[in-house]
């Protein structure tokens, strides 16, 4: 009979445990209080262990015996030890002296999971089985596993019934004394070092990964498909193993699957249906489901370079171009960000209408972002979408759809872009303005003319003016050298500080276009007596000399 | 430098079992005198008296499937493997747990022990003659073998039995429940498998024993489960580890899995099958697949299962069905798979014959395929598993005797136990164990095989003997 200091012992172990279940239950192992509570069970063990060998519980359904004396009791379904264990069948577990803190804390951690879910292929048996603890043992009651207990019996008794009567098996015997054929004599090669060598061969392969040879199996499958039902779970099953292999950032398997979709999609000799499902299983791939795999590979620090993530988007299918978008305003890093937009440009060239669609999306910068891409497509039709974006509330995108529109140019484009010239912001005045000039067409140029000729135009800031100056000389031509000589010609009595600074900027113009002929022109105002048009008129001649 | 001596003590360890059991296995088949036997002798002595010197007393324990060296599990690498597998039999053979060695050894004390451990095979109690033997040896100690589980309560035959029609019975359940396309845990088929690991290890006879009966109302259960008891007994023979043994019964278990899809008229049908049925009959690999990846999320178990199901009618030349276009390595446990369904298949009276052969014609059917249709290598290491007369083989012996293999023999692979049940003249008896090794005062052995019987001709079963 064990002492009170020992059974005292016994409820402290057990109380220890039922504490450890809570803690690592909610804490990662390298949480302080999991570390103390695996500390304080070991170092209850150790000075357990001084006293005696080992530790036996004996389980029952709602009680925990240490040499027959309760150690623990409960009645309750939820956090009742005794239950726990004994569910799954166990009915005995020894401690042994020697049980090390690590095997202590995965004693612990097997105890501590919740067996709860439908998905766990484990019970606390198959857990403790697999750590194979050399001196934590147990003792398991098989035969709360399967619902039919008396199924051998059952199967003997069948067989028998069935199996020879004493005067058949009497028979065999006489059979086979007189007429049973004599052994023949079977070589058995002995196992050599070779063989060895040869299975040591065979591990090392084994320890690759098989999702590869499972791809492979499945192309056979496909190919070996006859029925709907077989192309439905084929289709299911790609989609599943670019999930799991994308889950364990294997891009380069998931790549090969898309490439060879692809391949199958297009290939001559084969079935219509074969390709039509090759297409169907590739659109079943794109799905949010799989790209936001993507943006965990993407934004979870992984080491895959970017042109394998390049590969792997560029083979998937249109549809993946909407839960793109979407991830693009989940993505934390500017770096994934980018790639994205990358390859957004590339799904986007096969389907510009999905692509659209993200002009709607509440988040500044994803909108902008597809813009960015609408602009590197360089589809025009992408203007008519465009010109409902310039009412955008946000800066940052109208100033990215005037980029747009200047560099798609298009008919609707020009009187958008003069009507960003009356936006209070200036901007987006600025930014019309460039692309106006970027633009280059007459018709642009006559709408800055006309601004500038405008009778409120000298009222505006300097800066403001002097930008339109230098987008109109883009156009190098007589006519706007014409128009800016007049400019720095012209005298007034009133304004006259405003009348400067027109002048001035016109100056600048004419510099910037540099034709010579309007040197002696720019020599006369040289010395007009206005601080500011003299430093302009003698800038702008210094650089039409310069470009000599 | 913990780690260093670790390393160092586990190498001198891993010495010591390699040169016991090549002294062992030398002494089986030379006398003392002999050359071989006496540098055996004297490499062993030296290895035990450096163990001793720097350990103090040398304690060689067999636990389960484990030998330990003073409480130190002793690891070891496919180099080793048939030498520790070959010492756990012949411990275990002789229910000897530990041999302690408390000071230093000389040639004569090793020579001692050497021959009292090979004598010991011809005695009734093993154990006891050993220990007698010794006990006249001052620094050589035996102790007997204990079970890892203590379970002298238990009879060990009921538990085997229980294990097995557990199994059967689950996948009968498993097939039910995905027929009706129910959810399937694989909790209690892990459960199962982790048993049967434990008793492959244990007592795999004994399981074998249980694969050997074909019970033909549940063939396609029991097929599976003896599919997965072959496998791995044969994995356990190629050195892998009880989480690769798992994994492959677990597999094993569920490779025909494909045959739900097939109408039980077709898979019961008395007569052979016309070209339609079998066309229906290859369909299963593919349908096991798309059954197992259908079962679950793609995962580990999905992945390889899978893999499995499809392959295991493929043959290593990749002939076979279902017909694939490109070409590739079949999987390894595949390969394994593949072996112990042939072996199963061709002994039972079911799919692909009428007529069952005795496993001795089995082997010698597998032989002939071996490179072509069956992987050579892991042809060769199962037919060194079962011996020339696997368990459940129905022999006439010399003696006029009937009996059945119910024990092989690693060494003597033609001289396995055989649990007689016809006695020489002619009466039924009731299962008496006989060991072929056994010979008589003119040092002949007493008895012999000399023919196999068809047991399937004549519905023999030995299901009555191994309750």
């Amino acid at each position: 009979m064990p002492g009170n200091e020992e059974i005292n012992q016994v409820r402290e172990i057990i109380r220890l445990f039922l504490k450890s279940k809570k803690i690592l239950k909610m804490y990662p192992s390298n949480n302080p209080l999991c570390v103390n509570i695996t500390d304080a069970c070991f170092a209850k063990f150790t000075e357990f262990f001084s006293l005696t060998e080992k530790l036996s519980l004996k389980i029952g359904q709602n009680h925990i015996f240490y040499d027959s004396e309760p150690v623990y009791s409960s009645t309750g379904k939820e956090d009742n030890l005794a239950l726990f264990f004994f569910k799954d069948g166990l009915r005995e577990i020894t401690f042994r002296r020697g049980l090390s803190r690590e095997d202590m804390y995965d004693f612990l951690k097997i105890i501590s999971f919740d067996f709860s879910g439908d998905s766990m292929d484990d019970d606390v048996v198959t857990l403790l089985w697999e750590k194979d603890f050399q001196n934590i043992q147990y003792v398991v009651d098989e035969i709360t596993i399967v619902d039919e207990e008396d199924y051998d019996s059952r199967a003997v008794a069948e067989i028998e019934d069935k199996s020879a009567d004493e005067v058949s098996l009497l028979r065999a015997y006489e059979d086979t004394l007189k007429n049973g054929p004599s052994v023949k004599e079977l070589e058995i090669a002995s196992l050599t070092d070779k063989d060895l060598q040869d299975l040591a061969i065979e591990f090392e392969r084994d320890t690759l990964d098989k999702t590869g040879k499972l791809v492979e199996i499945l192309f056979e499958m496909f190919l070996l498909s006859e029925t709907e039902d077989d192309f439905n779970d084929l289709t299911g099953f790609f989609a599943g193993v670019v999930e799991y292999v994308l889950g364990r950032e294997e891009i380069d398997t998931a790549t090969g699957i898309l490439l060879k979709l692809n391949y199958l999609k297009d290939a001559k000799g084969i079935s219509d249906e074969i390709r039509y499902c090759a297409k169907k299983i590739l659109v079943n791939i794109s799905t949010e489901k799989i790209i936001n795999l993507l943006g965990n590979i993407l934004d979870g620090g992984s080491k895959i370079k970017d042109k394998k993530i390049e590969d792997f988007i560029k083979c998937l299918d249109i549809q993946a171009i909407k839960p793109l978008i979407l991830l693009l305003g989940e993505l934390k890093k500017i770096h994934s960000r980018k790639l994205v937009v990358e390859m957004l440009v590339i799904l986007g060239k096969k389907n510009m209408i999905s692509l659209i669609e993200g002009l709607n999306d509440s988040r500044w910068f994803v909108v902008r972002n597809i813009i960015y891409v609408l602009r590197k497509i360089g589809d025009r039709k992408a203007v008519d979408y465009l010109l409902k974006t310039l009412k955008h509330g946000d800066t940052r995108v109208k100033k990215e759809v005037i980029r747009a529109f200047g560099e798609l140019g298009g008919t609707g484009v020009l009187q958008s872009l003069s009507n960003c010239l009356d936006d209070p912001d200036f901007q987006i005045e600025s930014a019309a303005l460039t692309e106006l000039g970027n633009i280059g067409f007459d018709d642009a140029k006559r709408i800055i003319l006309k601004r500038i000729s405008d009778g409120d135009f000298g009222s505006r800031a300097f800066e403001e003016k002097k930008k339109y100056f230098e987008v109109i000389s883009k156009w190098k031509d007589k006519e706007v050298c014409e128009f800016m000589a007049d400019i720095v010609g012209k005298k007034t009595f009133f304004g006259r500080t405003r009348n400067y600074e027109n002048r001035a900027c016109a100056a600048y113009s004419l510099g910037l276009i540099g034709n010579r002929e309007y040197l002696p022109l720019l020599n006369n105002y040289r010395n007009e007596g206005n601080r500011l048009l003299n430093e302009y008129v003698t800038e702008a001649i210094r650089q039409i000399e310069h470009e000599k | 430098m913990k780690n260093n001596q670790e390393r160092e003590i586990n190498q001198k360890a891993r010495d010591l079992l390699n040169q016991l059991s090549a002294l062992l296995r030398t002494s089986q088949i030379h006398d003392t005198a002999n050359e071989a036997v006496i540098s055996g002798t004297d490499r062993l002595v030296s290895v035990v008296n450096d163990l001793i010197v720097s350990q103090g007393s040398v304690g060689l324990k067999l636990r389960g499937e484990y030998f330990y060296l003073n409480d130190s599990r002793i690891r070891y690498t496919l180099e080793h493997l048939l030498n520790f597998d070959f010492l756990t039999r012949e411990f275990k053979k002789r229910e000897l747990g530990s041999v302690i060695f408390s000071s230093s050894v000389g040639h004569e004390d090793i020579k001692r022990f050497i021959a009292a451990f090979i004598s010991s095979s011809f005695s009734q109690e093993p154990f006891d003659s050993i220990e007698k033997k010794m006990s006249e040896v001052q620094s050589v100690a035996v102790e007997k073998l204990m079970k890892i589980v203590e379970t002298e309560s238990l009879d060990t035959r009921k538990m085997v039995r229980k294990t097995y029609s557990n199994a059967v019975t689950y996948t009968g359940d498993i097939i039910r429940k995905i027929r009706a396309g129910e959810k399937v845990s694989l909790k209690t088929a892990k459960r199962i498998v982790a048993s049967m690991v434990d008793q492959i290890v244990e007592e795999e006879e004994l399981l074998l024993g249980m694969a050997a009966i074909k019970n033909y109302d549940e063939y396609t259960y029991q097929h599976s489960v003896n599919v997965s008891i072959l496998s791995m007994a044969l994995g356990q023979r190629l050195g892998l580890n009880r989480k690769m043994l798992t994994d492959l019964g677990m597999m094993a278990l569920f490779h025909d899995i494909g045959k739900i899809n097939v109408p039980n008229e077709i898979l019961n049908k008395p007569a052979s099958f016309d070209e339609e049925e079998w066309k229906i009959i290859r369909k299963h690999p593919f349908w096991g697949a798309k059954a197992l990846l259908n079962l679950r999320k793609i995962d580990e178990f999905s992945v390889k299962s899978a893999i499995i199901a499809f392959e295991h009618h493929l043959n290593f030349d990749l002939s076979g069905y279902p017909k694939i276009r490109s070409r590739f390595e079949l999987d390894f446990f595949s390969r394994i798979i593949s072996v112990a369904d042939w072996y199963d298949a061709i002994t039972s009276a079911r799919v692909y014959t009428r007529n069952p052969l005795p496993p001795d014609r089995a082997l010698s059917v597998m032989l002939e395929n071996s490179g072509t249709r069956l992987d050579p290598l892991i042809l060769k290491f199962f037919i060194n598993m079962v011996g020339i007369f696997p368990i459940g083989t129905i022999v006439m012996l010399n003696t006029n005797e009937l009996g059945f293999v119910s024990g092989t023999n690693q060494l003597f692979l033609k001289r396995p136990k055989i649990t007689v049940i016809i006695d020489r003249d002619g009466y039924r008896i009731d299962g008496r164990v006989v060991d072929l090794t056994e010979k008589d005062e003119k040092g002949e052995y007493i008895r012999t095989i000399i023919k196999t019987v068809n047991s399937a001709r004549y519905k023999m079963t030995i299901a009555r003997y191994l309750q």
